[in-house]
C-alpha cells in the first residue's frame, strides 16, 4: 500500500499540475527511482479519490449505456444528492444516474458516483425504495470501501497516472501502434488498474462492507425524511425472483443473499421504530419514472 | 340461435370476473416466517383481528413503511413487513413484489428499460468493457447541487430527522 499510494499521487500530482499534452513526456523511469526513497505516503487524497472514481465510472460506462430520460436523471440526482447531504462526506461531487439495462443492480465509484439500473428501478413502486438503494451506495462510498480496496490489492503494483486513461495519447489507435518503453509502461499500468476494477465489480467488496452500508443506508434515508423500511422492501422484491435468473446473476455474485441482510437489518429497523414517520413517496416516484 | 345468443352474452358478462379474478391471482404470494398478529391499520397499537400461523400462505396487497397489508383467509389486515417472506418465482420485468400490484392499478404506466436484455450488465460486459470517456463527460453534466437538492426536499416535504441512534461499523 505504501509504494503504490506514493506513485499515485506524485504521478497524479505531475498529471494534475501539467495539461494532458504533456503526459506522453513524462519519464516514468524517474518516477521508479524516487519512488523507492521516499517515505509512505499514507491514504489516498480526495485528488487521487476523485481522479480513480472518474476512471472506474468511465469504465462502468463502457459496460452499459446511461439512460436517456434527462427528466429520469435529475430525479434519480435529486432523491440521491438529498440523502447524500445528510452524510460525514456531503461535499463530494455526488452524481447519480441510471443506466439502461434489464438486470438488476447498482453501483459506487469512488469520489461519489452512484449508477443503478433501469431493470432495477423497474421493479420500486416507491421513492423510498430509491433513496434506500442510494444511501446503501452513498454509504460504500461514505466509508471508502472501494478505495480502502484499490489501496489494499498488492498486485496493482505502480499504481500510477490514472490520468493517463484520459489522455488522447491512450486513447488514439495511432499511439496504440507504439513501442517505445515509455508508452508501453504507461499503458501497462494503466491497464492494470482498468484490470483492477473489472475484478473489483465482478467480485464484489467483503461482505461485512455491504452489512456496514446497508446499516449506514438505513441512517441517511432515514435522516432524509424517508420511511426506513426501502431498503428492505426492495430486499423482499429480491426474494420474490427465481434465485437463479440471469437479471440477478451479477448481483447475487457480488452481494449476500437478500434473506441475510434482511435478518441482519431487522434489529437495526426495530431501533428506527416501525411507526411510519418517513415517506414512501409512492406518487412521486410513479411520476417521474415513466 | 337464442341459447347461443344467451350463452354470448353470459361470457362477456363473465370476462370482467375473469380479469378481476385474475388480478387477484397476481398477488405476490408470500408466507409467513413466524406466529403473526394481523392489525386493522399499519400502526404497533392498532386493533388486532386475528392471528396467523407461521408458514402460512398469504397474498400481500400492498406496503406502507413497515407494514404488508395481506390476506389470510378469513383475515385480511395488516402485518409486519419482516414477518413476511415472499415465494419466489419466474422473473417478470417490473412485475415482481408490490410493485407488480402498482403497475396493474396505474395506468398508461410502462417499463423504463429500453434495452431488451440481449445484453446485460453481468460479468462478462464489467470484464470486457472498456472507458467511455464521451458518457463520463456526459454524465458530468447530470450531476445537480446542493441547492437544487434542499429545494427538491423542500417541494416534496422531506423533512430532515435527526436519528439518535449511531451505527459503528463494527456492530
Amino acid at each position: 500500500m505504501t509504494k503504490l499510494s506514493l506513485f499515485l499521487s506524485l504521478c497524479l500530482t505531475v498529471a494534475l499540475v501539467g495539461c494532458k499534452a504533456t503526459v506522453q513526456n513524462f519519464d516514468i523511469g524517474r518516477l521508479v527511482n524516487v519512488g523507492k526513497q521516499l517515505a509512505d505516503q499514507g491514504p489516498m487524497t480526495l485528488e487521487q479519490e476523485l481522479e480513480l472514481g472518474d476512471q472506474m465510472t468511465a469504465l462502468m460506462l463502457g459496460a452499459a449505456p446511461l439512460h436517456r430520460d434527462q427528466k429520469l436523471q435529475r430525479y434519480v440526482n435529486q432523491v440521491g444528492m438529498w440523502v447524500a447531504m445528510q452524510s460525514d462526506r456531503a461535499d463530494l461531487p455526488w452524481t447519480f444516474a441510471v443506466i439502461d439495462s434489464s438486470d438488476l443492480n447498482a453501483f459506487a465509484m469512488p469520489g461519489g458516483y452512484v449508477l443503478v439500473t433501469s431493470g432495477l428501478l423497474d421493479n420500486m413502486s416507491s421513492e423510498s425504495e430509491l433513496a434506500g438503494v442510494l444511501a446503501h451506495e452513498i454509504a460504500h462510498v461514505v466509508m471508502r470501501h472501494h478505495v480502502r480496496e484499490i489501496e489494499r490489492q498488492k498486485s496493482i503494483g505502480l499504481l500510477s497516472d490514472v490520468a493517463f486513461l484520459a489522455s488522447d495519447t491512450y486513447h488514439s489507435n495511432a499511439e496504440k501502434k507504439r513501442t517505445d518503453t515509455d508508452y508501453l509502461k504507461k499503458r501497462e499500468i494503466a491497464e492494470t488498474l482498468l484490470s483492477a476494477t473489472h475484478e473489483l465489480y465482478t467480485k464484489g467488496l467483503h461482505k461485512d462492507d455491504e452489512f456496514a452500508a446497508d446499516r449506514l443506508g438505513l441512517l441517511l434515508s432515514s435522516r432524509a425524511g424517508y420511511d426506513s423500511y426501502g431498503l428492505a422492501a426492495v430486499m423482499q422484491t429480491l426474494t420474490a425472483v427465481d434465485p437463479g435468473d440471469s437479471h440477478l446473476a451479477l448481483l447475487f455474485t457480488t452481494h449476500p443473499p437478500p434473506e441475510e441482510r434482511l435478518q441482519a437489518m431487522q434489529s437495526h429497523l426495530e431501533k428506527l421504530g416501525s411507526e411510519f414517520s418517513g415517506q414512501m413517496g409512492r406518487q412521486r416516484f410513479l411520476a417521474n419514472i415513466r | 340461435m337464442f341459447v347461443v345468443k344467451h350463452l354470448l352474452c353470459l361470457l362477456l358478462m363473465m370476462l370482467p370476473m375473469l380479469s378481476l379474478a385474475s388480478e387477484s391471482l397476481q398477488r405476490p404470494k408470500a408466507r409467513l416466517i413466524q406466529d403473526t398478529e394481523v392489525r386493522e391499520k399499519p400502526q404497533i397499537r392498532a386493533a388486532v383481528l386475528g392471528s396467523v400461523d407461521a408458514d402460512t400462505e398469504i397474498a400481500v396487497r400492498d406496503r406502507v413503511g413497515g407494514w404488508y397489508q395481506i390476506e389470510a383467509v378469513p383475515l385480511a389486515g395488516w402485518v409486519q413487513l419482516l414477518s413476511v417472506r415472499f415465494e419466489s418465482s419466474a422473473y417478470r420485468p417490473g412485475r415482481m413484489g408490490v410493485s407488480s400490484l402498482w403497475k396493474s392499478v396505474t395506468k398508461g404506466h410502462s417499463d423504463i428499460t429500453v434495452t431488451t436484455g440481449v445484453r446485460g450488465l453481468g460479468e462478462k460486459e464489467i470484464r470486457q468493457a472498456s472507458i467511455n470517456p464521451e458518457a463520463l463527460r456526459q454524465l458530468q453534466t447530470i450531476a445537480i447541487t446542493p441547492d437544487t437538492a434542499r429545494e427538491f426536499a423542500r417541494q416534496a416535504h422531506l423533512k430532515p430527522r435527526s436519528v439518535d441512534y449511531e451505527v459503528s461499523e463494527n456492530d
